[in-house]
């Protein structure tokens, strides 16, 4: 009888700490914490807090200021905007989660530690890559006068880099790697002795992925397609680069126009009422990615 | 939050603080704050005082002023070994209201800026806003009335006009006109350097189609269409153009500022032997100045207003003129003779000066317009 058969470990539960009482404060890893939580005030809480402010700030008739929904209301002018950034980061979401997901599947099948750290460490450099050096290599390969455009006539299907497909190849650039970083170690994490066991229980391959596999996955790839929409949308300099020149209006181009632009009042309101939209999908995403990754977590302790 | 996220979080902030400068005033000496109430250099105690106050505070610290943009690289040379002072030049970024956000946002900081060299709309809001400092460099009296700010906050200095740039390497025939952009044979080929609502290259190339389709500086809207049309029957490619993109041939017709052209022409003919051909469209010309200013938080105001007077003496404007850009004494200093003749003859479009030029009060109702239906006329 195979002895090394291990049991499937079950979902380790994780105790909440209760609070200590008293001393709590002069503990030494709070005072060490002490300058980072100073930091993460003066450079995280504080403008995020200010740019709360300024969006829901609205003149009132008797010449003061009360707090209001204006600002969101101007934003139809730029529902375009966030259209576009809804559909490029949509799109560009789910083909980067296909491709990551199908790549960290094969990797992870080969069972190579090395391979696995490998990847692992590239597709984290990878994912923060970008900014407008990453748009300029896409100029000089994908451009009308690219070196790949050519050789693969994207031309004749009528592919332009400079249009949303454009900025949604761009993006693969960053997502995909991205999403292998996410899901590969989801892939690793299901055990062998789970395929066993469905194989000797009478189970095909595909009933391990129906029933055992996707299953445990599902909430990582989910998660990683959350994570790559909020990381398509937020994405700034490099679209900037690619078609800064105002003719596909994005969340992140919009407000930086009404940052920069001369003689337009109020563009600082409407520009903060976009970052707070922007900041609420940010913490939705956030918020799902943790929910999902904790269900997957479970299985792959 | 997982843990990743707040590692995340911890390492962006303290990168973030690792990288800010944390500055501070450690009060000012009295030569100090005396320059920073002259409104001339006679006012302050003369220029030898001023050389020797400048020379005793050292830094100049400026953004955004390119080495190759109007020969401010060379301008800034000049000044340091001039004067022995320092330069500090932050050139990570450049454009007119990140120059005005720095100056706001670093009052009393010991790197703030002393000069600025922005678009006049901005310079004219940082001086309702009492962000510039008044003065006048000893040479003020060449300097026509609507070249100077209406309370001596700025001044333009540099100028140029909208032309096109095209690689004769990759195209047959060069457009001389706006007209002649709308050619079926220029398809994805017609760029500009940036997006007209945020930066002064593109709003005054607008400008220049509107002149070209029928409009007037009162009246954008023809540019606007005209880019709408350009874009719809696919001529323009909406990617920003700069040196990089001209040298791939990614952008090979580029309507800029003939002063920006002009180095990556000679470039281009240096390292590729690419002809790059510069022509003023025949049917919409328009110049623009910028406005050079003083910031009156200066951190070293007697250095702001010594580079002042080298900006606008006759030294200062032939460098400028190095440039490619007309320096706004050009007309003085060709009469006077004191005017660099191998500069001047090399300058793309020597009557540059002449060229119509919007007053604040259109650019301001340009500049709504525009906002408005930029983004709407391309798709």
């Amino acid at each position: 009888m195979n002895r090394t058969a291990a049991s499937a470990a079950a979902p380790a539960s994780t105790p909440t700490r209760g609070r200590r009482a008293g001393g709590a404060l002069s503990s030494p890893a709070v005072l060490a914490l002490a300058p980072m939580t100073l930091v993460l005030l003066a450079f995280f809480i504080v403008p995020i807090l200010g740019m709360g402010m300024v969006a829901f700030t609205v003149d009132a008739p008797d010449g003061g200021t009360a707090l209001g929904l204006d600002h969101f209301l101007g934003l139809t002018d730029h529902s375009r905007a966030i259209g576009n950034s809804v559909k490029v980061s949509l799109v560009g979401a789910a083909i980067g989660a296909l491709i990551g997901t199908i790549t960290s599947f094969c990797i992870a099948q080969i069972r190579s530690r090395r391979l696995d750290s490998v990847v692992a460490v590239l597709s984290s450099v990878l994912a923060n890559d970008g900014g407008a050096p990453l748009a300029f290599s896409f100029i000089v390969t994908l451009g009308n006068t690219g070196l790949l455009f050519g050789l693969l006539g994207l031309d004749a299907i009528g592919f332009s880099l400079y249009s949303w497909q454009g900025l949604v190849v761009m993006y693969q650039y960053f997502l995909i790697p991205t999403m292998i970083m996410v899901t590969l170690p989801t892939f690793v994490g299901l055990r062998r002795e789970w395929q066993e066991a469905n194989t000797a229980l009478g189970g095909s391959p595909w009933t391990f992925w129906r029933r055992v596999g996707l299953p445990v996955a599902t909430p990582a790839l989910l998660g990683g397609w959350i994570l790559l929409f909020g990381s398509a949308y937020a994405t700034h300099a490099s679209a900037a680069v690619l078609i800064g020149t105002g003719v596909y209006p994005l969340v992140p181009l919009s407000i930086a126009s009404e940052l920069r632009s001369g003689a337009s009042g109020g563009g600082e309101a409407t520009a903060m009422a976009l970052g707070v939209t922007m900041v609420v999908i940010a913490i939705v995403v956030l918020f799902l990615f943790t929910r999902l990754q904790r269900r997957s977590a479970r299985w792959l302790q | 939050m997982s843990i990743r996220t707040s590692t995340l979080l911890g390492t962006l902030t303290i990168t973030a603080v690792a990288v800010t400068a944390c500055g501070g005033d450690a009060g000012e000496s009295d030569t100090s704050a005396a320059w920073r109430e002259a409104t001339s250099a006679e006012d302050g105690g003369g220029m030898d005082q001023l050389i020797e106050d400048a020379q005793a505070e050292g830094t100049f610290t400026a953004m955004g002023l390119y080495d190759d943009w109007a020969n401010y690289g060379g301008l800034l040379e000049a000044f340091s070994e001039k004067y022995d002072i320092e330069i500090v030049n932050d050139t990570s970024t450049g454009s007119s209201q990140d120059l005005i956000n720095a100056v706001v946002n670093r009052q009393g900081q010991a790197d703030s800026l002393d000069y600025l060299d922005t678009g006049v709309s901005f310079a004219h809001d940082a001086d309702e806003d009492g962000l510039l400092a008044e003065y006048a460099p000893a040479t003020i009296d060449d300097i026509d009335e609507e070249f100077i700010g209406e309370n001596g906050t700025w001044i333009n200095h540099l100028g140029g006009t909208i032309a096109i740039g095209c690689d004769t390497s990759r195209i047959e025939e060069c457009p001389t006109s706006f007209a002649d952009l709308l050619d079926d044979a220029y398809r994805g080929q017609v760029a500009i350097p940036g997006d007209p609502t945020t930066g002064e290259s593109g709003f005054m190339i607008v400008h220049a189609a509107a002149l070209a389709n029928g409009g007037s500086l009162d009246d954008i809207e023809p540019g606007i269409e005209f880019f709408s049309e350009l874009d719809e029957i696919g001529n323009f490619i909406p990617v920003e153009a700069g040196a990089g993109t001209i040298e791939t041939g990614e952008t090979p017709i580029v309507l800029e500022w003939d002063y920006n052209l002009q180095p990556i022409a000679e470039d281009l003919a240096e390292d590729a032997d690419i002809e790059l051909e510069i022509n003023t469209p025949s049917d919409g010309e328009v110049s623009s100045f910028y406005a050079a200013s003083l910031n009156d938080d200066a951190p070293h105001p007697a250095v702001a207003r010594l580079f002042f007077e080298f900006l606008f003496s006759d030294e200062g404007q032939n460098l400028l003129l190095e440039g490619a850009v007309s320096p706004v004494r050009l007309d003085a200093m060709i009469e006077s003779g004191t005017v660099d003749q191998d500069a001047l003859d090399e300058l793309p479009n020597s009557d540059g000066i002449t060229a119509p030029m919007p007053t604040l009060e259109q650019r301001q109702a340009n500049q709504a317009v525009i906002n408005e239906q930029w983004s709407g006329a391309i798709q």
